[in-house]
């Protein structure tokens, strides 16, 4: 019976295939549209601003101010946001290829965290851009850019790995999920601030995607996330991949069954 | 070998197959015949090193081809020629070899200059046509093959036959589902009955078959 290693060793051997596919699924996304894959950056800056002017005007904040604070954690949140409303439907959208060809179930989870990591790629390249207009960027900053990405890639593996063969034997999942992300993006500290907070709340910290959004977006606004964010973040990979790898050994090799 | 699919509200798993115990040495070939549902596709996937049984092992050549879901990987948006990368990088084909595959491709399936459309403008025989091209240009060790003849329009139907004999014949091993008892006992040595998941007949060709035609008439 195969384990994590050994399957995710497999399909490192079609590294080609995923890498092929992964840009595959990006061109059929913006097939036949004027914008193509500029759409991803579009959108979101409609949604930064937006609900930027909404908040500010609430809190009574100067949106200038408050724009690349609201717009790292944007972006860090739609990449978050992407992995966990797709991920439970990684290997029932595979159906096919599973069934028809050779190939370890990691080739699915690995197809659909590069797709998402060439997105955050992208999103962070303009996430620069920005900062070097606000004058925020620096070369520590724009090193934990990259580190950012590379993090945020590891942790996305295990998290398609669980939510996949869960939502694959649970088909419940999706809808939960949907719930689950409306209630994740009220929260967590994407579009208000911890400080506005009357005191430092405890349930904000126990919320491990404040740690993952302040990871990312702390490297763009003061060049370095705290020592203390990159602990969190670690511990949270760790325990992501303990359990993916659990996960895998008692019912990774039923998925091609149920499906 | 065992398969279950447990449901809330109906906890009877669903057996695929049961006590299926055989060797498939190189140079054998084994026919499987057997109704609609009684498990030939299972037992397929299987033995193509596809899906994994819950009880009991399977030890598998590592140069398998299983012809059995022909339409897997294909991506309608793309173009033909993009689906013929992608084939050639899930199917390992080795570089030096990715131009061979592409003149073998579209030779073969006859599309040429069609295959820089979206596969999605393509007719149900132009994709057939595309499809059995793509994945019949490797010679396996095993192959596993369930009934794939009747692809697309006569003429064609006819060059994938002939292609597929030539890889019948090229493999050292050989598993092949079919309804045309013909087809069994011109490139099988030995054959299996399935019969609700569990093997009702297992030996020589005319032996299976005259078996089963006298259940099935």
């Amino acid at each position: 019976m195969p384990t994590l290693v050994t399957d995710l060793r497999e399909a490192l051997g079609f590294h080609k295939a995923i890498l092929g596919y992964a840009l595959a699924d990006l061109r059929i996304r913006f097939d036949r549209t004027v914008l193509g894959p500029m759409w991803i950056i579009v959108t979101n800056f409609i949604w930064v601003i937006s609900v930027g002017f909404v908040v500010t005007t609430l809190f009574n904040q100067n949106l200038a101010d408050q724009l690349p604070y609201l717009t790292f954690g944007v972006f860090a949140w739609s990449y978050i946001m992407s992995v966990l409303s797709e991920s439970s439907n990684t290997f029932n959208a595979h159906r096919d290829l599973l069934l028809g060809y050779r190939i370890p179930i990691m080739f699915c989870v690995l197809r659909a965290a590069v797709r998402n990591g060439l997105i955050l790629s992208m999103l962070t390249l303009v996430a620069g851009v920005i900062a070097l207009f606000f004058g925020l960027l620096s070369v520590m900053g724009a090193i934990g850019a990259v580190l950012c990405v590379a993090i945020y890639f590891a942790l996305s593996i295990p998290v398609i790995l669980i939510l996949g063969i869960v939502g694959t034997r649970f088909l419940d999942l999706s809808p939960l999920m949907a719930i689950l992300l409306n209630i994740l993006v009220i929260v967590t500290p994407i579009f208000w601030n911890k400080s506005i907070l009357p005191r430092d709340h405890g349930l904000v910290a126990l919320n491990p995607l404040t740690h993952v959004i302040d990871l990312y977006r702390d490297t763009f606004l003061y060049g370095a996330a705290s020592a203390e964010t990159y602990e969190t973040v670690l511990l949270i990979a760790l325990s992501l991949w303990i359990a993916a790898a659990v996960l895998f050994q008692i019912k990774g090799h039923r998925v091609r069954n149920w499906l | 070998m065992l398969f279950t699919r447990p449901f809330f509200g109906n906890t009877r798993p669903l057996v695929a197959l049961k006590s299926v115990s055989m060797v498939i040495s190189p140079g054998q070939s084994l026919g499987v015949v057997g109704r609609n549902g009684a498990g030939k596709s299972s037992f397929l996937r299987v033995c193509g090193g596809i899906l994994a049984p819950t009880v009991g092992r399977v030890k598998i050549a590592e140069n398998v081809t299983a012809l059995i879901d022909l339409g897997a990987g294909i991506e309608g948006a793309l173009s033909g020629f993009d689906n013929i990368e992608l084939a050639a990088k899930l199917q390992r084909i080795p570089k030096g070899r990715h131009a061979e595959f592409v003149r073998y491709v579209r030779k073969f399936s006859e599309l040429d200059d069609a295959l820089a459309r979206p596969v999605r403008t393509f007719s149900s025989g132009m994709t057939l046509r595309l499809i059995f091209s793509l994945r019949t240009f490797l010679q396996p060790d095993l192959l596993v093959v369930d009934e794939i003849f009747g692809v697309g329009d006569r003429d064609f139907s006819i060059k994938a036959r002939e292609r597929t004999t030539e890889l019948l014949r090229g493999a050292s091993s050989l598993i092949l589902a079919s309804h045309d008892a013909n087809l069994i006992k011109e490139f099988c040595t030995s054959a299996i009955w399935l019969d609700r998941g569990r093997v009702k007949a297992h030996g020589p060709v005319n032996d299976v078959l005259g078996a089963y035609a006298k259940v099935t008439g």
